[in-house]
């Protein structure tokens, strides 16, 4: 069914593309929010992916492979968006936790502040990697084929990123740790 | 005694929470802007991504059969007309109401020469081949015609596609410093002749210029230049996409040129290989390129069939 309309949309049909657009708008702006931390500048990044993705269909050569080169566009938009925007600097503002999964008990409070904080200091590209992979569930090599980037960078993004959120978490457990040893 | 909690469980907790509902008023935006927005034309050459291998076939039947009645309707029996260098001035039969693509596909076996209007109706300058070997098939939106598509890229292809394209009197060209650092390699000052756009491919880097600077064969007195840029085979990864093959790019896009007020370059290569022999011309002070475009894979005869194409190209400003 997806096929069909990507095809119907490379033969200039909006009505097809339009259907197509909200099949798939969700999830983008899923991943768009994760990345950006921040609902307008994702709408406004889904926005310009999806307008990108009319222009530039007919070189989409795999009709199946629609959602993945969307993503493609879809992460230098956002990254578009983090440059462009200077707010995006601003200080940090908690996302809202209302959607499909709600707010996961294994988290607490302190938990989604300490890594908002510490997401908020990776780069855009990191956070690319981290939501592509731990949101999407996807594989390294399909990471790297969403993002346009090489598969050791990938690893490489990954890797730091990742590092860079634990040592937030060690960080704040040692320090719990050390308060409650006083405590004691 | 505190317990210590799996710190990548965490993260995709984190990771999970947030908004992922967009709202209509998006998608309204985005329609509203693709309703005005035109697909862009001018990204592969013989990849017609519209086109399955099965419907192609059944062009090309129902093109045997519009052939063999507007062969007659449009054309008539051939008198000879064919055989000579085509004439600018004369106004091509077919663009006086171009015919829908489908009908103006391809060629039957016993092909009789016909012309055919690859622009579109708003191009600045309609160009018109005339067509003399079969198996030519219509690039609906892309102004071009190909053959023997076989759905792959270069170096692999053995398809080749002539492109016609024009743009309006006084149109800036990027020509890229570097096709692949394409994006970092725009020049301050867009060219806006043929001399001007050859420059820029003389000091394009990587660009390997393949006969260049000749005339172009025209017996009409067109101005411009004839030359051939070949995309280095060192991209080349066995078994990648073209984007894989092209990581390393702006992008991952390897870039030739760009248009003015462009945010993305105009013509991209389709693989490693590539061969693009462009035909810059001035048109009445329009620019037009002709682009016959192939692998080293693409067999001799079928380039010579694509260059009497472009030979027999004649040119009406609307």
């Amino acid at each position: 069914m997806q096929e069909e309309l990507v095809r119907q949309a490379q033969r200039g049909d909006a009505e097809a593309f339009d259907a197509l657009a909200r099949q798939v708008g969700d999830r983008c702006l899923a991943i768009a929010v994760r990345i950006l931390r921040d609902v307008d500048l994702a709408e406004d990044a889904v926005q310009a992916a999806l307008i990108t993705a009319w222009t530039e269909l007919r070189a989409l050569r795999d009709p199946s492979r629609f959602e993945p080169w969307l993503h493609r566009i879809l992460s230098r938009a956002c990254f578009a968006e983090a440059r462009r925007r200077t707010r995006w600097y601003e200080g940090p503002r908690i996302l809202p936790v209302e959607g499909a999964y709600g707010p996961d008990e294994y988290l607490t409070v302190d938990d989604r502040d300490l890594l908002e904080r510490a997401f908020r200091r990776l780069t855009i590209q990191q956070r690319a990697v981290l939501v592509f992979h731990h949101y999407l569930g996807l594989s390294i090599s399909e990471v790297a084929t969403r993002t346009g980037i090489p598969v050791g960078t990938v690893k490489s993004r990954l890797h730091h990123a990742t590092r860079a959120l634990r040592a937030s978490l060690d960080a704040d457990a040692r320090a719990s740790a050390h308060t409650q040893e006083r405590m004691a | 005694m505190t317990t210590r909690r799996d710190p990548d469980r965490l993260i995709r907790a984190f990771l999970l929470e947030g908004e992922d509902v967009l709202t209509d008023s998006v998608y309204d935006a985005v329609r509203a802007e693709i309703d005005q927005t035109s697909q862009r034309a001018g990204f592969g050459p013989w990849r017609t991504p519209t086109m399955s291998k099965i419907v192609p076939i059944g062009l090309g039947v129902a093109a045997v059969v519009f052939a063999l009645f507007a062969g007659a309707q449009l054309f008539g029996t051939p008198t000879g007309g064919f055989g000579g260098p085509p004439d600018s001035s004369a106004t091509p039969a077919a663009s006086a109401s171009p015919e829908p693509s489908v009908e103006r596909s391809a060629t039957p076996e016993a092909i009789e020469p016909y012309q055919v209007v690859v622009s579109e109706p708003d191009d600045p300058v309609q160009v018109s081949f005339t067509v003399t070997s079969p198996g030519w098939m219509d690039l609906p939106g892309l102004g071009g015609l190909t053959k023997n598509d076989d759905g792959l890229d270069p170096p692999d292809t053995e398809g080749i596609a002539v492109l016609a394209w024009s743009w309006p009197a006084g149109t800036g060209f990027h020509v890229y410093g570097h096709p692949c650092q394409w994006s970092s390699t725009i020049p301050e000052t867009p060219a806006t002749t043929w001399r001007e756009i050859l420059a820029g491919f003389e000091a394009q880097a990587e660009t390997e210029i393949l006969g260049g600077g000749g005339p172009p064969p025209f017996a009409h007195g067109i101005d411009g230049v004839r030359l051939g840029l070949q995309v280095p085979l060192a991209y080349e990864v066995p078994g990648a996409t073209r984007e894989e093959e092209f990581s390393a790019c702006d992008e991952s896009i390897y870039a030739f040129y760009g248009i003015e007020g462009g945010t993305e370059p105009e013509r991209n290569a389709q693989g490693p290989g590539q061969i693009d022999e462009l035909w810059i011309l001035d048109v009445d002070g329009r620019t037009v390129i002709l682009d016959v475009a192939y692998g080293p894979a693409t067999p001799a005869e079928l380039i010579d069939e694509a260059k009497a194409l472009v030979e027999s190209a004649t040119f009406e400003v609307p």
